[in-house]
């Protein structure tokens, strides 16, 4: 028996669905905006502004909007502010967003503290080393400035490491809405925000909690992180052409694009949302997680580890390949993952599967620890709405990725079961299988 | 949107999952590299002996610093460990003790080159791993940055054109926050479910948790699981010297962790890496592993306030009760108590009054201990150490280690703290704290096999 695979029954264990979503992207600061980004077919995708990027190599990414950290801030109960740094703000609006959508307010009887928890998908990390690196170098060059650096630290605030830190977003959504349940954060890069929706599926589904909110955040535009990227060589490279740089499953695609934001859902047992009379807009009906153990930065050629993640995933929720009609790709744009996630899919939905696979990342960028989260609030608006968004700048056919990638155009159909596919850096894998709530 | 249908009636009965079934889970190998030593006999040797790991720390200059001492690993060989020159040209200090941690723990549990790892379908083979996060080598920058200087200070267009080139290109990866969890699957070839939490002082504790509910209701097999972390390092001890948490004296070495007693003063910086081994029972039985023990019983809660977030009482109190109701036992199941002791005022505080409503009349005679008063505090290595430290005290003829530098335990904390020498007796059920500096607190439960 197995309780993510075959024979754990699917009658009688308790049902996870979502009731609230929030996110704030390079398509615009709320979820209907992202949303009708991704109907028009739109890509948030253009130069640097937030830093002097002009000699780097790459030079383009998917930066939020007229997004002041300061405001957020100044809007947040103090001890919680003082964990926010732009990646967290950004977390944090999100997670607003979500619970106001989700009619769940702190402090009203909606939910006992105990009852609900959080789950993210983030990292810690300096706003910018660059201005610390600078002081470093200042202390080397004279260690007689001791007393002065001594003196600096005094002033900074006692609780600021929380904003530094991998878990300092999970303290503060946790302090902001009154969560005492179970709280963590996953840091598995690109897959960190999709095993964060799978660990709060296990937490409802196991009794730990009746309301989990869950989802990622992330900012990269930062000198040394997009140096690191550059180095590694993931990038794309395409500043002539911002917005058509992203151009997953394309035979001309170059790399990934960087991209920040956040995306939380709040999460719920069936039976709790339906009791408080909550608006259900699919439910999460199976995760499934795995790792490559092959090279660090490249999924496999046989598409095994993502393989492994899909068939586990289908069989918690205990479908078959069959039932699926939308997936909802990793698609970076990179060589190498586009061409190892589509064997991936045909390994697990047959050679000559005709179902649409569509890569967000084409327009919002690859928002990398949120990129899990976004794209699971996305695959439940394509059921809510009926519409499967396109993987835009799809011109080349590539002989390797030759499924129907819905090029450019979307498509208004009914779509009921959709798998959400995230794999990081490190090799870890996580798929989501979202469905139409039905009791 | 119409509102939401009516659950059917399976839904409504709300089993709390346990319509799975319920696999026991065995610890079959262990793998230590702390201030207490590399293996886990000289672990178990020094705690119950009462000799304290903390002392100077020769790998790193402390000089800039308000306290010059840390709980730090002597005699740290990676070679020992880590044969490939290129995986380790990939892996800071930090990350290195993980490994060597993982790499010890494997050998423990004989998986090495083991016919029934091979056996194993790689898919049923599951790590988790509870690390510090995005962390990497800021002296690898600096070389870059000095290119980039002119009169009016940094210049991006300079760092952009010229100071990149000059970084190590492995920068990025060396940072990766999941590189030990990388490292285990590769180790192991293992394919199966896993994540890297970060979680600060519970994360390594909650990676167990995972790890033990993975294989109990059936995700797994085996697994590999524990934590690293490192707060020996500029950017750590930076980034806590102001808050107040830390040990910032430059008393007595051995003195400065006082878990619960009335001079605390902080916990003291320290380093290391812990994993364990967790099976399957039947198929440890099977295979004729070593059996240190099983594990029975994982909580995990957090304080939801704002402001003072490890230092809530009712995330303790939460935790533990959680970990009881997933074990499905009472408090008085509970034989011996390995406290978080993070040797800060209120935090001790919290925990002390947590465990004293869970144990009620018998918290005057349940013996607590804490290991962190001779390691110090690993962060997300210091749940699973203080796990293998609880093995070598489960049993018929087995002790409680002391908690050292206990003189005079705080008159408001009334509990059972072993002080002095270790304690002797019989513990067949031991629970475990471990807290996180967000706020979170992780529970486990470990009980004698058979």
């Amino acid at each position: 028996m197995s309780a993510h695979g075959q024979g754990r029954p699917s009658a009688g264990r308790r049902r996870v669905v979502v009731t609230g979503i929030g996110a704030i992207t390079p398509l615009g600061a709320t979820v209907a905006e992202t949303w009708a980004g991704l109907e028009q077919a739109r890509c948030g995708i253009g130069p640097l502004t937030l830093f002097d990027a002009s000699t780097f190599e790459t030079r383009i990414g998917g930066e939020v909007k007229d997004f002041a950290v300061e405001r957020v801030r100044a809007a947040a109960p103090p001890a919680i502010a003082e964990a926010l740094d732009r990646k967290n703000a950004f977390g944090y609006v999100a997670a607003c967003a979500a619970m106001a959508d989700a009619g769940l307010k702190p402090g009203e009887g909606a939910y006992p503290p105990g009852r609900m928890g959080v789950a993210l998908g983030t990292e810690g990390r300096r706003d910018s080393l660059l201005p610390e690196l600078a002081q470093r170098k200042l202390r080397v060059a004279a260690p007689e400035q001791l007393e002065q650096r001594r003196a600096a630290l005094a002033q900074v605030p006692a609780w600021e490491y929380l904003r530094y830190s991998p878990y300092g977003l999970a303290y503060a959504l946790a302090a902001q809405f009154g969560a005492a349940g179970p709280a963590t954060t996953i840091s598995t890069a690109c897959t960190s925000s999709s095993q964060a929706i799978g660990y709060a599926l296990d937490k409802i589904r196991h009794g730990e909690a009746d309301v989990m909110l869950a989802g990622g955040a992330e900012c990269l535009m930062e000198p040394t992180m997009v140096a690191g990227f550059i180095l590694l060589g993931a990038l794309s490279k395409n500043n002539a052409n911002p917005q058509g740089a992203s151009r997953p499953f394309d035979r001309e695609r170059d790399g990934f694009v960087l991209a920040e934001g956040g995306a939380m859902l709040v999460l719920e047992d069936s039976w709790h949302a339906y009791r408080r009379g909550a608006r259900i807009y699919a439910e999460l009906a199976g995760f499934g997680a795995s790792i490559n153990a092959y090279r660090i930065t490249d999924s496999p050629p046989d598409g095994q580890g993502p393989w492994l993640a899909m068939r586990a995933a289908l069989a918690d929720a205990g479908i078959t390949p069959e039932q699926v009609d939308y997936i909802n790709a990793h698609g970076t744009s990179t060589v190498q993952n586009d061409a190892s996630e589509t064997v991936a899919i045909k390994r697990c939905f047959g050679e000559r599967t005709r179902i649409p696979i569509s890569s967000t990342k084409s327009m919002t960028g690859h928002m990398v620890n949120a990129a899990g989260a976004i794209e699971a609030i996305i695959s439940t608006l394509v059921i809510k709405n009926g519409y499967i968004p396109p993987t835009i700048n799809y011109q080349h056919p590539d002989p390797v990725c030759n499924l129907d990638y819905v090029p450019n155009q979307g498509r208004r159909q009914p779509v009921s079961t959709v798998v959400s596919n995230s794999f990081g850096f490190g090799g870890s894998n996580g798929s989501l299988v979202f469905r139409a709530y039905a009791p | 949107m119409p509102p939401s249908p009516a659950p059917t009636d399976a839904e409504r009965e709300r089993p709390n999952g346990e319509a799975a079934p319920r696999r026991a889970v065995a610890i079959t190998g262990v793998g230590l590299v702390s201030p207490l030593g590399q293996s886990t006999e000289q672990l178990w040797q020094s705690l119950r002996a009462g000799v304290s790991g903390i002392g100077d720390v020769p790998h790193l200059p402390l000089d800039a610093y308000r306290t010059r001492i840390g709980g730090a690993v002597r005699n740290f060989q990676p070679r020992q460990y880590i044969s490939d020159p290129k995986s380790l040209k990939l892996m800071t200090r930090p990350v290195r003790l993980g490994v060597a941690a993982v790499e010890l723990a494997a050998r423990d549990a004989g998986l090495e080159n083991s016919p029934a790892l091979a056996a194993l379908d790689p898919a049923r083979i599951a790590c988790f791993v509870g690390s510090p996060g995005h962390a990497g080598d800021r002296d690898e920058l600096l070389r870059g940055l000095d290119l980039s200087y002119t009169d009016q200070g940094l210049d991006l267009g300079k760092f952009g054109a010229e100071g990149i080139a000059t970084i190590n290109p492995l920068w990025l990866l060396k940072s990766l926050a999941n590189l030990v969890l990388y490292f285990v699957s590769l180790k192991l070839g293992a394919q199966g479910p896993n994540a890297n939490i970060c979680m600060s002082g519970a994360g390594g504790s909650m990676a167990l948790g995972e790890a033990f509910h993975a294989i109990r209701y059936g995700r797994a097999d085996v697994a590999v699981a524990g934590g690293y972390e490192s707060l020996l390092d500029e950017e750590r001890l930076e980034s806590f010297e102001p808050s107040g948490l830390l040990y910032l004296g430059n008393g007595a070495a051995q003195a400065a962790s006082r878990p619960f007693d009335r001079d605390r003063a902080g916990f003291v910086a320290a380093e290391g890496g812990a994993f364990l081994v967790l099976e399957e029972m039947e198929h440890a039985r099977q295979r004729g592993a070593r059996i240190y023990g099983e594990l029975c019983g994982y909580g995990t809660a957090s304080s939801g306030l704002a402001g003072r977030p490890n230092e809530d009482a009712g995330a303790f109190s939460d935790a533990m009760e959680a970990a009881l109701a997933d074990a499905r036992l009472d408090a008085w199941d509970l034989e011996a108590v390995f406290a978080q002791g993070l040797a800060t005022d209120r935090s001790d505080r919290a925990e002390a009054q947590a465990l004293q409503q869970l144990l009620t009349a018998r918290a005057a005679y349940t013996p607590v201990t804490a290991v962190k008063s001779m390691t110090g505090n690993l962060l997300a290595g210091s749940g699973p150490l203080e796990v293998i430290a609880a093995l070598g005290s489960l049993g018929a003829d087995a002790a409680i280690p002391p908690i050292l530098n206990c003189e005079h335990p705080d008159p408001d904390l009334g509990l059972d703290y072993v002080r002095g020498t270790a304690r002797p007796g019989s513990f067949r059920r031991i629970l475990l704290n471990a807290g996180g500096l967000g706020g979170t607190v992780a529970s486990l439960i470990l009980q004698r096999a058979g």
